[in-house]
């Protein structure tokens, strides 16, 4: 049964009414805020943060971190897939390491990364071993998907490469690149913020210090309105690209 | 003068030509007509080069530059009208105004002068099919390849496209090489028709229509006496 925008939205804000009824439930039931603070505490809590003088700047530092890691993960993975779609010999060069990055825990990759760079360029780095292989993937298929027929017509009327990326290819993929990007936007941060927990950036102080000083005080509430500050940055970057691509269309 | 002398084309253990030969006419519509399977789209193919031969000689296209007019039309679906026609041109005319020039000029010969801006799936097949007409007469090329254009078109959109590609056709001086199973469209458009038949196929009659292009009806007399007659060849073969 298909439902109207507006009705979409009302049984979105019914289900989030629901959930937080259940947060509150179970607070009264464990009644201990070390293990659950109540959705109230960690609403004042959220509202404390904000009032930090750092706020913004912490917010900036991860948001720079996620933007970064995204970027070059989005360049490497389109231009890269690209040939990889194209080329099945270039592919099987590639997969291996996609195959060895993808199956690496997260973990691994944080701590080699701690080992080999500054504090402050782990998240980076981790993050872009993350991104990179969903773009990747993604732009293979893409590439793959592509109607032979319509590079047969742009052979026959000698159209120049850069013509058919830039009009065949790359519209062609646009789907597949457009799903990478939501996929790999989400999951960058949460693993720049995991990084971060885990690396403690001296420079330029982060969320993910925060959430690493949130646990060491055991300040749930704090703990718990880091966390969805970043969901709800995840959601607002991941609705950007949404608008990015439907203003291209 | 396109030449194809003693070609041969194998698949696998199947021979679809030995020692192929046939003459197709500059400035003229050659058409080559036949069943399906028989080998048409092959030897289109092998003449613009998507394919090779196994051995003879394919003269007079050399490094001519060409264009080609597929059964489905190929266009780029997230480009509008004017754009499919300019993205073709691009590499050709650097001048933007000799590109819009060229583009209008053509779209007003298939009269698609007023839908510039549509986009692909807001035109009709017809439209679409006169669109790729347009595209292929916009390419500097002396010569066209015509791959069943008019076969996915029910009978009154062929009529109109059919009449669209004579007009744009006499406006220009491409030699035409037309495949097609299709007896009516050969007769109402080729200067000379050629009957494919056997297996290898080889050419099994020629017959060349001296009526002017612009003056054919369905209905004429001529027309339905060279439809019997050609009809009577392909029976027999």
């Amino acid at each position: 049964m298909k439902i109207s925008s507006t009705q979409s939205k009302k049984y979105k804000l019914i289900g989030l009414a629901i959930w937080l009824i259940l947060w509150e439930v179970m607070y009264l039931v464990i009644s201990k805020d070390i293990y659950l603070p109540s959705p109230m505490s960690v609403l004042n809590s959220f509202v404390d943060i904000m009032k930090d003088d750092s706020f913004f700047s912490i917010i900036a530092s991860t948001s720079l971190r996620v933007t970064a890691s995204f970027t070059i993960s989005a360049l490497l993975g389109i231009a890269t897939g690209f040939f990889c779609g194209l080329n099945e010999k270039v592919y099987y060069i590639f997969e291996p390491l996609i195959l060895l990055i993808r199956s690496t825990p997260v973990i691994s990759i944080i701590i080699l990364a701690i080992i080999w760079f500054k504090s402050d360029y782990v998240p980076v780095f981790t993050g872009l071993l993350m991104c990179y292989p969903i773009i990747w993937t993604n732009m293979v298929q893409g590439i793959r998907e592509t109607d032979s027929k319509l590079i047969e017509m742009s052979k026959i009327y000698n159209v120049a490469p850069f013509q058919v990326f830039k009009n065949i290819y790359l519209p062609s993929a646009r789907p597949y690149i457009q799903a990478g990007f939501i996929t790999s936007i989400g999951l960058g941060w949460k693993v720049v913020a995991a990084a971060e927990v885990l690396s403690m950036p001296i420079y330029a102080v982060g969320i993910g210090n925060r959430l690493h000083d949130s646990k060491i005080y055991l300040e749930i509430p704090e703990l718990l309105a880091w966390t969805m500050l970043i969901i709800m940055l995840s959601y607002l970057f991941e609705n950007i690209i949404q608008l990015f691509f439907k203003r291209k269309r | 003068m396109i030449s194809i002398n003693n070609l041969t084309k194998k698949f696998h253990n199947k021979t679809v030509f030995d020692n192929f030969s046939i003459d197709m006419e500059e400035n003229n519509i050659s058409c080559i007509l036949g069943a399906s399977g028989i080998g048409k789209s092959t030897l289109i193919k092998l003449l613009s080069g998507l394919d090779r031969h196994d051995s003879g000689e394919i003269e007079g296209i050399g490094h001519k530059e060409f264009s080609y007019i597929f059964q489905e039309p190929r266009l780029l679906p997230w480009l509008n009208v004017y754009d499919n026609i300019d993205f073709i041109l691009k590499g050709v005319y650097s001048d933007k105004e000799k590109r819009k020039r060229i583009i209008l000029e053509n779209l007003k010969l298939v009269n698609l002068e007023s839908s510039t801006s549509l986009f692909p799936n807001e035109l009709s097949g017809g439209m679409m099919q006169r669109l790729s007409i347009a595209r292929a007469f916009s390419y500097p090329s002396k010569i066209l390849f015509m791959d069943e254009p008019f076969s996915g078109l029910d009978i009154k959109l062929k009529m109109s496209v059919m009449d669209s590609f004579r007009t744009i056709w006499t406006q220009s001086s491409k030699t035409v090489v037309f495949i097609t199973h299709d007896i009516d469209e050969a007769i109402f458009l080729a200067d000379k028709i050629y009957i494919l038949a056997n297996s290898p196929a080889r050419i099994v009659y020629e017959k060349v229509i001296e009526e002017d292009i612009m003056k054919r009806h369905f209905t004429d007399d001529g027309f339905t006496t060279l439809k019997r007659e050609l009809l009577n060849v392909i029976s027999k073969n």
